[in-house]
Parts: C-alpha cells; sequence; structure tokens
C-alpha cells in the first residue's frame, strides 16, 4: 500500500474517533448557563414604585409557578433606606407544596444602598412548579441600625404566574421619600384597594448549551464518510 | 494535493519574460493616466477658473420658496408598515404600550396611502458668462435636511439642454455635490426639504478642477492589463488557467471594493457586517456610532469623489471607541456565523492596525475576496476537462460582486463550487476509485458552503449514485453512503431544532413560534407549513408558476441575471451572449484536429442515469429552497412566495451544464483558444458593469 494511502487509512478513522468522542463529550458534559428575565421592571405611568419594610416576625412570601423550567434563583430589589443595615440578615427559603426544598441567606449590609441582588437557590434542581419563597429578616450579633428596617422594592404591575402573600402588619410605603411622600402614601393606599402589590425584579433560569455538539456531530459522519474511502480495514483489491 | 510550480510541471514552455510584463504593465499606466488627464480632465483644463461660492441671502442669488405634497414609494410605505409592526411586536412582548413615531410631515390619505409635505426652495443665479460647471456643492447649515435633495437646471442662452440633475443630501452630512457638467450662463437650484430654510444658512459654490479620478485611471489600467494579457499569455492560459483567475479576479474585486467604499449596496449588507463586526470581537463588543449605521443600513451614501470625501471624514469622526456602545457575547460563535470569518478577520486587521473607519470595511471585503479567490482556484485547478465553464460561474458578474461585499454568498458560492468539481469528477470517472483526500475536500465544500444556508446540503446526496467500484468493498460503499444521508439529515435538522451554543442563543432558537423573517409583515414558519400541509395541491400550484415567472422572466421578460447588488443589472442580450457561450463550452468540446490533445482534457459525457439525476437534483432543490423562502419569508396564506432572488439557482448553473457535456462534438477553437474566449467574454462584461454601475454611478 502507498505511503499516502497508508497514511490516510490511520489518519481519517482517527479523525473519526475523536470527533465521536468529542460528540459524546459535548452531550454527556454541556456547558450551563444563566438566563435572566425580567418579569416586572416597568408601572404604568403615574403609578408609585413602593417599599415593602421586611419583618423579624412574619415572613413576605413571594409566590412563583415555573412550569416545567427549574429556577436557578431570583434578584429582588433590595433597600437599605439609607442605614447601614449592619447585623441583618436576609433568610429566604423555597417550598413547594408545603415542603422546604432550600434555605439561604444574604448579608444586606453589603452592596449599595438599592440593589437588584441575585438570590441563588441551593438546590436549584428541585425548585420547579409552584414554589413559595419566604423572605424573612435575621439578626447576627448586635443590630446597630436602629428602627430602619429594609425593605424590598414593588409596585402595582399585575404579573403572570406571580403572586405576593403580605403580612397585615407590613404596609407598602412609598420607594423615594421627600417632598409629596404624603400624596405618595394617599395613592398607595388607594391602589392597594384596586390593586395587588407585585414584587419588583428578575428571575433567573439556568439551561444547557453545547457548543462544540453540532461541528462534532457533522464532522464525526464526514470522516466516517471518508474513512470508509481509505484502504483501512479492507482487503486489497488485486489490480 | 501539492501544488508544483509552472516550470516545475512544464519545464519546456515560456513565460513572458519579467522585463516584459514589466514593460507592458508601465506602458498600460502611463496610458491610463494619459487618457485620463487628456480626456476625462478636458474641460478642466480648457475652461479654467477658481470656485465661487454664492450665498442664498445675498443680492445676486433670487429666492423663491412654496410647499408640495409628494407621495410615498410602495418600498417607502411597507418600510413604514414594517416598522410600525415590528414596534407592535416589541412592546407586545416587552409588555410595554407601543408609542407611535412623530413625524409631522408623514400625512397618512384616507386611502390607506402615505404622502410626505415638501418645501421647496428654488435658487437662481445669472452669470455676467457661461461657465462650465463641473460640479456644484450645496451647504445647507443649522437644519434637519434629512430626506432633502436638490435638482440643478443648467440654461444657457435660455435653453436647457440637458435633463436636471438631482442629488440627495444627506442630513448628518446637510452637504451634497452634484455633478453637472454643462455649461451655464443661469443657474436654477430647486433645493427640497421637509423644514422651511434660513436663506442666510444656504450656500453653494461652482467648481471646475482639475481633479484626475483614480478609480477610473485603476479601471483603465486593469482594463488595458487584461487587453494586453489575453494577447500575451498564450501557453498561460491553458497551463495555468487557475492562476490567470486569481489575478484578474482580483483586480476587478479590487476595482469593485475601492469604487463602492463604504456605500451599502449589496444584498442585506447591513445584516452581514453587523454578524462580522460582532464576530470580529472576542466577548466584549466595542461598536462605534458608524458601526452602529452601517448595521442599520444607515451609513450616508456618496455618488462622487468630492461626496465621499465629506462622508469618510463624518465616519472617521464617528468612528471612536473612546465613546462606542459596550455589549458582550459568547467567545464561541454559532455556527452560522462562523461563515463570517473571512471578513471578521478584515474588520478585526482593520481595528488592529488602526485603519480608518472606511479603510476597515475595504480590508473586510478585500478577506471575503481573497477567500473567494483561493476556494475557487482549486475549483478551476481541479476541474480539467470543463474548467472553463468552472472559470465562467466564477467570474459570474453576481459571484464576483458578492465575493467583494460584505456577503456570506461568498463562501456559499465558491464551496459548492469546489464541492461539484469534486463531486461530478467522480462521475466522470466511474470505474476509478475514490479518493481520501478528494472525498475529504468535497464533503468539507459542501458543509462549509451549507453552514447558512442548509437547504443546499441536498446536492451531496448525489453521492449517494457512486457506484460499487468507487469504493474497495460493498460494506464500505454502504457505509459511506449511509453516512452522507446522516450528515445531510443532520444539517437540515439543525434548521428546525438548532443547538443551542451560548446562552442568549436559548430564547432564540427554543421557540419556532416566533420564528419567521420579520423583514416581511405576517411571516410565521409554524403558521405557514401549517397551511401548505393544509392545501397541497394549491401550494403546488403556486410553486410551479413562480418558478416559470422567473424562469421566463430571466429568459424573455427582460429581467436581468447578472446584477451588481442594487446598483444594477446588465441587460438581457449580455444574459443572451454569456448563456450562448456556456452552452456552447458544454456542448462542444475543444478543436482536436491533430489528436494532440490530453486525454484528460478533453471532454467526457456524463452517464444517462447519471444526466437524468442531474437534473432531478437541481429541480428538486430548486423546489426546497422556494419553499423554504415561502416558509420563512412569506405572509401565511399569500399566494405569491417573496424573497426569492435568481442568485439562489447560481449553484445549479454548472451542474446543469454538465449534463450537456459529450464526447462526440468538438468546436473550432483550440483549449487555448477557449480558455481565452471566457477570460475575454467574462472580463468584458464585468468591467463593463463595474464602469457603469460603479464607477460612474460612485466615483465620478
Amino acid at each position: 500500500m502507498k505511503k499516502k494511502e497508508k497514511w490516510s487509512g490511520i489518519l481519517f478513522p482517527a479523525l473519526t474517533l475523536l470527533c465521536f468522542l468529542g460528540f459524546m463529550g459535548s452531550l454527556v458534559f454541556p456547558n450551563k448557563v444563566l438566563d435572566t428575565y425580567e418579569i416586572n421592571m416597568h408601572q404604568e405611568e403615574g403609578e408609585p414604585e413602593v417599599l415593602l419594610p421586611l419583618s423579624y416576625d412574619e415572613p413576605i412570601v413571594y409566590e412563583v409557578d415555573t412550569g416545567d423550567r427549574p429556577m436557578s434563583g431570583v434578584q429582588l430589589g433590595i433597600s437599605k433606606r439609607g442605614a447601614s443595615q449592619a447585623g441583618r440578615i436576609l433568610s429566604y427559603g423555597v417550598y413547594s407544596s408545603g415542603e422546604m426544598i432550600c434555605e439561604s441567606e444574604y448579608d444586606i449590609s453589603l452592596g449599595d444602598d438599592l440593589q437588584y441582588v441575585y438570590l441563588p437557590f441551593q438546590s436549584a434542581e428541585k425548585c420547579k412548579g409552584k414554589l413559595s419563597i419566604q423572605l424573612t429578616l435575621k439578626k447576627t450579633g448586635a443590630d446597630g441600625s436602629g428602627e430602619i428596617l429594609p425593605g424590598l422594592c414593588a409596585n402595582f404591575t399585575p404579573v403572570e404566574n406571580a403572586g405576593l402573600i403580605l403580612p397585615e402588619d407590613i404596609v407598602p410605603e412609598p420607594l423615594i421619600t421627600g417632598p409629596g411622600s404624603g400624596a405618595k402614601s394617599r395613592r398607595i393606599y388607594h391602589l392597594l384597594k384596586e390593586k395587588e402589590v407585585q414584587l419588583k425584579g428578575y428571575h433567573i433560569y439556568s439551561h444547557d448549551t453545547y457548543p462544540f455538539l453540532y461541528d462534532m456531530r457533522i464532522l464525526t459522519f464526514l470522516f466516517l464518510a471518508v474513512s470508509m474511502t481509505t484502504g483501512f480495514g479492507g482487503r486489497r483489491k488485486r489490480a | 494535493m501539492k501544488l508544483l510550480s509552472f516550470k516545475q510541471v512544464y519545464p519546456g514552455d515560456r513565460l513572458p519574460s519579467f522585463t516584459r510584463i514589466l514593460i507592458c504593465v508601465i506602458i498600460c499606466i502611463t496610458t491610463s493616466m494619459l487618457l485620463e488627464c487628456a480626456v476625462f480632465q478636458l474641460p478642466a483644463l480648457i475652461y479654467r477658473y477658481d470656485p465661487v461660492t454664492f450665498r442664498a441671502s445675498s443680492g445676486e442669488v433670487k429666492v423663491r420658496t412654496s410647499s408640495e405634497k409628494v407621495p410615498l414609494s410602495e418600498e417607502e410605505t411597507n418600510s413604514i408598515l414594517v416598522e410600525r409592526n415590528n414596534r407592535k411586536i416589541l412592546s407586545e412582548y416587552l409588555g410595554t404600550k407601543q408609542e407611535e413615531k412623530e413625524d409631522d410631515t408623514l400625512i397618512e390619505n384616507n386611502d390607506g396611502t402615505f404622502s410626505r409635505l415638501i418645501r421647496k426652495t428654488l435658487l437662481t443665479v445669472e452669470f455676467d458668462k457661461p461657465y462650465y460647471i463641473d460640479k456644484i456643492g450645496l451647504r445647507v447649515e443649522g437644519a434637519d435636511m434629512t430626506g432633502s435633495g436638490f435638482s440643478v437646471y443648467a440654461i444657457v442662452s435660455g435653453v436647457q439642454k440637458k435633463d436636471a440633475v438631482y442629488t440627495s443630501i444627506d442630513g448628518r452630512i446637510s452637504e451634497a455635490v452634484a455633478n453637472v457638467s454643462q455649461k451655464a450662463d443661469l443657474l436654477k437650484i430647486e433645493l427640497m426639504s421637509r423644514e422651511e430654510l434660513d436663506e442666510d444658512n444656504i450656500e453653494f459654490t461652482i467648481r471646475n478642477d482639475f481633479a484626475p479620478n483614480l478609480c477610473r485611471i485603476a479601471w483603465l489600467f486593469v482594463f488595458l492589463v487584461t487587453v494586453a494579457a489575453l494577447f500575451e499569455l498564450g501557453i498561460s492560459l491553458e497551463r495555468s488557467p487557475h492562476w490567470c483567475f486569481a489575478i484578474l479576479c482580483f483586480m476587478m474585486g479590487m476595482l469593485i471594493i475601492l469604487g463602492i467604499g463604504t456605500n451599502q449596496v449589496s444584498f442585506d449588507e447591513h445584516v452581514h457586517a453587523k454578524a462580522a463586526y460582532k464576530l470580529s470581537f472576542l466577548s466584549t463588543i466595542e461598536t462605534t456610532e458608524s458601526a452602529m449605521q452601517m448595521s442599520s443600513n444607515r451609513l450616508p451614501l456618496f455618488h462622487n469623489p468630492d461626496e465621499r470625501r465629506l462622508i469618510e471624514h463624518y465616519e472617521q469622526a464617528n468612528h471612536d471607541y473612546s465613546w462606542a456602545d459596550i455589549g458582550f457575547q459568547s467567545i464561541l460563535p454559532r455556527t452560522e456565523d462562523r461563515v463570517y470569518y473571512p471578513l471578521a478577520i478584515g474588520f478585526f486587521l482593520g481595528r488592529t492596525l488602526q485603519l480608518s473607519f472606511a479603510d476597515t470595511v475595504m480590508l473586510a471585503k478585500t478577506g471575503n475576496l481573497l477567500c473567494y479567490i483561493a476556494i475557487c482556484f482549486f475549483a478551476i485547478k481541479w476541474a480539467k476537462r470543463y474548467r472553463e465553464l468552472v472559470i465562467m460561474t466564477a467570474l459570474l458578474p453576481g459571484n464576483l460582486f458578492l465575493a467583494s461585499s460584505i456577503s456570506y454568498d461568498m463562501l456559499v458560492n465558491s464551496c459548492l463550487l469546489l464541492g461539484s468539481v469534486l463531486m461530478f469528477n467522480e462521475f466522470f470517472e466511474e470505474g476509478s476509485r475514490l479518493k481520501p483526500v478528494p472525498a475529504c475536500i468535497m464533503l468539507l465544500s459542501f458543509v462549509v458552503g451549507c453552514l447558512s444556508k442548509p437547504v443546499y446540503i441536498l446536492m451531496v446526496l448525489m453521492t449517494l449514485f457512486y457506484g460499487k467500484k468507487k469504493f474497495t468493498s460493498l460494506s464500505k460503499c454502504i457505509i459511506f453512503k449511509a453516512a452522507v444521508i446522516i450528515l445531510a439529515g443532520l444539517m437540515i435538522y439543525n434548521i428546525f431544532r438548532p443547538t443551542p451554543v451560548s446562552g442568549s442563543d436559548y430564547v432564540l432558537v427554543s421557540n419556532i413560534s416566533f420564528a419567521g423573517d420579520k423583514r416581511n409583515v405576517g411571516s410565521s414558519v409554524m403558521g405557514q407549513i401549517g397551511y401548505i400541509f393544509s392545501n397541497p395541491l394549491a401550494y403546488t400550484m403556486l410553486l410551479l408558476g413562480q418558478m416559470k415567472e422567473m424562469l421566463l422572466g430571466y429568459l424573455v421578460k427582460g429581467k436581468g441575471f447578472f446584477q451588481y447588488g442594487y446598483t444594477g443589472s446588465a441587460p438581457m442580450i449580455v444574459t443572451y451572449i454569456a448563456m450562448a457561450a456556456a452552452l456552447a463550452f458544454s456542448f462542444f468540446g475543444p478543436a482536436d484536429k491533430k489528436g494532440d490533445v490530453d486525454v484528460s482534457l478533453r471532454h467526457k459525457a456524463l452517464s444517462t442515469p447519471v444526466r437524468i439525476l442531474t437534473l432531478i437534483m437541481c429541480f428538486g432543490v430548486t423546489c426546497v429552497i422556494w419553499t423554504s423562502m415561502y416558509v420563512s419569508f412569506t405572509a401565511v396564506g399569500a399566494n405569491t412566495i417573496r424573497g426569492v432572488q435568481g442568485r439562489y439557482f447560481t449553484p445549479f448553473l454548472l451542474p446543469m451544464c454538465l449534463t450537456l457535456l459529450n464526447d462526440k462534438r468538438t468546436g473550432r477553437l483550440s483549449i487555448q483558444n477557449r480558455i481565452r474566449t471566457v477570460f475575454g467574454l467574462m472580463s468584458f462584461i464585468n468591467m463593463l458593469m463595474i464602469l457603469i454601475f460603479i464607477i460612474y454611478a460612485y466615483d465620478v
């Protein structure tokens, strides 16, 4: 067999095998990426943004229906309301059908005064379907921030597949205080009678991507076809 | 396949000497410059004067104003409707209220058509003696000149000898230059704008400068060099037509690139420019204002060298990375985007070398051209028996233009040409075994060529009809064909269920109900597929009717097949001549009176089953292309199929011509003269189109 044909007989089957391994590897080890979906970040003109003060006693319950997709986390607006919030932690637990799936914490003293914070779920693959996310405050050590409790950003925009259960003693306040706060508070009071309060934020999902899958599977069959034109594995035809 | 030098292959043959070539080139350069100066710049030499500037508010210029309602064209109306529909879809997706853009000058009539209110300002100036006016530059300051333009009427002794010259004004430049090239002792300029203009802010300049045109000189040079080469290069044409093609294609391609500059005149150029520009970055994309305008098809258009200077200056001023928009992308590009690598390399190099925006765009196009030349080089080299047909296909005006533009069609056309050559070579040599390297290159060519247009992969299914003799065993033959079927199937499958490559892909690829080309109102993939399955007979009649309509359009109804994008198309007579040449080169083999033509270069006929299969393949894939445009680009249930262009069927020209090859009839031309004829014909067609549609449209 000529040298060129001999090398072709080794090279192309080797490339086929390599691409096949790459094909299988891409399929078995996908790349996980996060997707951010804006759920509620806008309100109608004239409607106020509000603040829902967090509580140590009663949780704010945020209900979502993710359908079949597992949720990786939520990104909510947290306001420190001008205080340092040292020693305060936001505890959030994810429940499904009354059972807790996972629980995590976030130190509120970190970050800016008003920031949309990513709250990841530890067992994200189990967090699908109808979920209840309970958000409460916890203390760590001495609480030096006085009576100013942090709050969650919200508005009155209706959101599909999401709802909020507020404890009775939590009253939404205007997000931005100052001149005109009284009028805003009265507007909020009226809106509470007509509409429901919804948290502002994003839902975070993850999904798999397969960066090299398309190339590897195409090249596998391409080199397989080319391998069939080599002398590899076959009896040589007598001239 | 090692590339040997000419002298190694044909040691006895003689090339023109280097001295001869150098003398020829010098003569061509000198002749070009002399022709430009002595012929085209003659009026500037005879009627010399310094530029004269007039201000509308000066006593020399009489000013009169009026208003008029002008109906919009169908294209402008469709553009407004598409924009409204897209804003509606976007607002529904975001859950926001749709905002209507305010345009005071746009009037919606009761019958649903649109008109625009136009203000006219007539400027009249009388000279003491007739001036030869080569160009008029008009400038308006402090006003929004969007959608404006002006017409120039040159009058001598009360008689207007030629039609008015119209030029549009780009609102971002607020200045334009019109080519008048007439004598006048009375000049009227009718300025049309959307808002009323202040006379103090309008000024115009008449000029007749001695300004040798570099693009025209380049054209003359290429023309003369081509004519000289056709006469001088005897044996080289026959032995190395691939090298001759490479040089000629490069020269003509560069003429197109230099002549067009940053004008966006190719099909969907802004879409391709956006993808290629983004690909030239890794993960962080820096989009300058000029790049943003390029991506949204809004770069200003120039019509002469003076406007070109103004516009390139404007583009460079807006090509500042210090205030560029920052975006992010995955470093892993989607499969369909990889076809933009030749362009992306040009953008990357231009940025790295800190070239101007205009030079960067031209460098990107040059990358495209070089890639096209490289692939077609091998297609011609390996075609052997039918090189004339491959040269003709490679030098088709549409293909050459797309190779010199920002478009991925270059890769589609060139790779499918190479793949077809290698595929049909095997059909011509049915008794010989299929070798691994040609098989690998053939399949790779089809795969790469079909990355952006997967429907063409169906062409590779012709290999299923390779005989058993091509393989060393029956099992290998079966496995080969099974692998090819799966390969084609996977590429087709990817159209409907593309594999997510990066994070941003997911929303795009996971929801086919959003699919449909948003350049057309009412398109929906799922809706259209449902319509076809519900009305198969009606759709079949529609499909065949539309195919017949397009064929008749190109053959008898005057629709030009040879197009240079949106710049224009060659007249029918050119199409007929080229068709006649292609048919003649297919039907008649090279003259062989002495019987000394090499066996490998003589025409050979395809077997009858292969000819039939080729025609079936061409027809079948054509139907699939039409259907794919009906599904993705046409409103659901429409009774026409939109978006299909003749250039989509260029890959089938070679296979169709190959079905006519036979070993019985020979012509009167030797191989050398056949190749000389095809180079001469295609050069003539392309050079004429470059002169009319590019040089005289944008560079004079």
